[in-house]
């Protein structure tokens, strides 16, 4: 067959064999190149990195890290960081089942305290002692939690405290003011209660949010000066956990609206159906940007201590360099974080984050911190930090907390006594000790 | 003419090897799929659970029978043995009880009949997520419009907490799983049905049968076979049933909704103790393997029966 045999049939549209492989070639090529990462100087494209959190999901955060992270591709091109991650409640699950794996999918990503410390002793991060060098400032002393043989390995990027928020106008309304002490509070919760309309107070208690319901829940008994766990002992029918149940049950009976999960919650304190949250300081920001009401945020105060010991768990959420990552993409990681903690960019984040707990000396503007008119309660309430809580169960916190609901469930559903279910709770929490430490 | 004769019976041979292989090259790719996606995982589900494997406590190591002797010790997987057959029991009756009802009623002449079978397919239509969530609002204990109805019915003014009321939590998610369960019963109930020759009931009306004597001796009998086989389905839909009780309820409250599906979720992704849960899927295995076999015994026993 002629050249021009061949050429004519080709112009006919049909595809020869050759062309087929080549065009297959192509394709499988293009679909490999961009997952292979050659270094900077060979791609002459900047070096993507993945930062996992669930920062992204959460109303007003994710816009502040969105601006930030725009602001920093604007003042460099070497570097592009990408959004990856989950919604809050599978975060913390997805990223043990990563880890468990073998690698964390990302490189750079944030922890709670607990999961970080787990994360840590596993060898998932990487130090980042030279970040702090480089961006020249100095970490608050309550970031040597944060530390492994004396290195920082994770740089606390937001750190929450538990207080009560509340809507000073529904407290206006009812002619009531903040509580003086814990009966005074149960009080005020059952006077600023009227179903179905308002409700006194929330706090998560459904079965189908056993992480939430527990990380709220440990406060309870921090209002009564307890702690759950002492070391490798826990102190589930210790006093002030009885103590801090009871007093759930009783807001449960009389002011919460039970059965309603934490989502819907949030909204009907965004529309002033709620009065007071038991919550972290962090959760405001959702109430500032996630609501119709544009009074509320003006509207919300936290109140000052007024429980034994005056403490509020508070938590630090380190951001991570993944130390299984390239080489190079830990050095770049390295490179944003500096960029991130230099005091005027933390300073930037932390007020488009509305945050109150600076993680850097001199990290909160004197004129910023004056228009939080809601933070005077969590400044003026002392920090208990995790593992004080919750002692050697820091690293098990979630098994913990999966002995802990079911009875607590139990507790609420008025089907046994709050001694009673914490003294089995406690049985269950000695064999999981047993088993887990012993490990 | 001998030549041709061996050819062609040599290619018959050659042929017949063929067409002995063909079957087996037809069915390797569903075979190589379900050993890697399905036989694989269940192994090594098995070996999983004789190992420890527990995420942030060391590496995994072999624990022998430990999760075995731990299952059994466990009074939360006796619980969630209990809820399972509870649940699976009373899905099943009910599910399958009123599709067949559901059945019999749209197997009537009546006018509308194809609008009301359409309407009786809705609930088994409707996603599981949106449905859940319905039903989950419905049943709030103070937003819930079931309070309203409630309390029209009956003289109280305080109603009952619903999901979150450890005595009517099961019942509920029952209640709920059969009313999303049932249209498909029904469906294939009326499929059955409507194959039942009509000749049968005029036979059995000349004989002077009843309607319920019909019944009895036309109808069910045609249907046994059939209804065995959604009984085994139902108890292996049932048992298999998560996003409804997870949803609904989360197990709760104080586990009364915990089924082994909820056991195995939790102990692996939320106390991350991977191993237990793989050693309760292996109870739940035996357990869906026992109640198949059990009813296989039960066809198996009806199909001598009705040809003795």
């Amino acid at each position: 067959m002629s050249k021009s045999t061949k050429s004519s049939k080709n112009q006919k549209g049909g595809m020869s064999r050759r062309d087929f492989l080549k065009l297959g070639a192509t394709g499988a090529a293009a679909a490999v190149a961009p997952r292979i990462d050659f270094p900077a100087f060979i791609r002459q494209s900047p070096m993507d990195l993945n930062l996992l959190t669930w920062f992204w999901t959460e109303p007003g955060r994710g816009d502040a890290w969105r601006a930030m992270i725009a602001k920093f591709h604007e003042e460099q091109s070497d570097i592009r960081i990408n959004e990856a991650g989950y919604g809050e409640n599978d975060y913390f699950q997805q990223i043990l089942i990563q880890a468990r794996s073998g690698r964390i999918d990302g490189d750079l990503f944030t922890e709670t305290p607990d999961g970080f410390l787990r994360l840590a002793a596993a060898g998932h991060t990487a130090s980042v002692e030279d970040v702090i060098e480089r961006a020249g400032v100095t970490p608050v002393p309550a970031q040597d939690m944060l530390r492994i043989d004396g290195d920082l390995h994770g740089l606390d990027i937001v750190t929450v405290r538990f207080g009560l928020v509340y809507n000073s106008a529904l407290f206006d309304t009812a002619g009531v003011s903040e509580p003086t002490d814990l009966d005074n509070w149960v009080e005020i919760a059952t006077t600023l209660t009227e179903r179905p309309n308002q409700f006194g107070i929330y706090s998560p208690h459904l079965a189908s949010e056993p992480f939430t319901v527990w990380f709220i829940l440990q406060q309870w008994a921090v209002l009564y000066d307890g702690i759950w766990a002492e070391g490798q002992n826990p102190l589930l029918n210790s006093e002030p956990v009885i103590n801090g149940l009871k007093l759930f049950k009783t807001m449960y009976d009389n002011a919460m609206p039970q059965g309603t999960d934490v989502g819907t919650a949030n909204q009907l304190f965004a529309s002033s159906k709620i009065a007071q949250n038991m919550v972290v300081s962090a959760a405001v920001n959702q109430w500032k940007t996630n609501t119709e009401d544009p009074e509320l945020y003006n509207n919300l105060r936290s109140a000052a201590p007024f429980w034994p010991g005056n403490k509020g768990i508070t938590r630090i959420h380190p951001i991570c360099v993944n130390a299984n990552t390239e080489p190079e993409k830990q050095e770049a990681a390295k490179e944003f974080l500096s960029w991130l903690y230099k005091l005027e960019n933390y300073q930037e984040l932390l007020e488009r984050c509305l945050d109150v707990i600076p993680a850097i000396e001199g990290g909160i503007r004197p004129e910023y911190r004056e228009t939080l008119t809601w933070a005077d309660g969590y400044d003026a309430t002392e920090a208990i930090t995790v593992p004080e809580v919750l002692g050697d169960f820091v690293l098990f916190n979630d098994e913990l907390g999966q002995v802990v609901t079911p009875y607590f469930e139990e507790i609420l559903a008025g089907a046994s006594t709050v001694e009673d279910a914490m003294e089995r709770a406690q049985v269950d929490a000695v064999a999981l000790a047993e088993r887990v430490f012993s490990a | 003419m001998a030549v041709q004769a061996t050819v062609s019976a040599s290619n018959a041979v050659v042929n017949h090897k063929r067409r002995d292989y063909l079957p087996y090259m037809l069915v390797l790719p569903i075979i190589v799929y379900e050993a890697i996606f399905i036989l694989i995982p269940i192994l090594q589900q098995v070996v999983s659970s004789f190992t420890s494997d527990v995420i942030g406590i060391g590496t995994v190591r072999w624990v022998g029978l430990d999760n075995y002797n731990r299952l059994f010790a466990d009074r939360n997987f006796w619980n969630s043995l209990r809820v399972t057959l509870a649940f699976m029991g009373g899905t099943v009756i009910l599910s399958v009880g009123i599709g067949l009802l559901a059945a019999l009623l749209l197997n009537q002449n009546f006018r509308g009949r194809s609008v009301a079978r359409g309407i009786m397919t809705m609930p088994w239509a409707i996603p599981d997520l949106p449905a859940i969530m319905v039903f989950f609002w419905i049943l709030n204990p103070n937003f819930g419009v079931i309070n309203l109805f409630v309390r029209w019915i009956l003289p109280i003014d305080q109603t009952p907490r619903w999901l979150l009321d450890i005595n009517l939590a099961l019942p509920l998610v029952i209640a709920i799983a059969a009313w999303k369960a049932f249209p498909f019963y029904g469906l294939v109930t009326l499929s059955v049905l409507q194959s039942i020759p009509h000749d049968l009931y005029e036979a059995a009306k000349v004989d002077g049968a009843t309607p319920l004597q019909s019944f009895r001796y036309v109808t069910l009998p045609e249907l046994i076979p059939t209804l065995m086989l959604m009984g085994i389905l139902a108890c292996i839909f049932a048992f298999r049933q998560f996003a409804l009780i997870f949803l609904s309820t989360g197990g709760g409250p104080a586990r009364t909704t915990e089924t082994l599906v909820i056991s195995v979720y939790k102990a692996a992704f939320n106390s991350f103790d991977f191993s237990y849960g793989a050693t309760i899927g292996v109870a739940g295995f035996v357990v869906v393997f026992a109640i198949t076999v059990l009813f296989a015994y039960l066809q198996r026993r009806q199909e001598a029966v009705a040809s003795s």
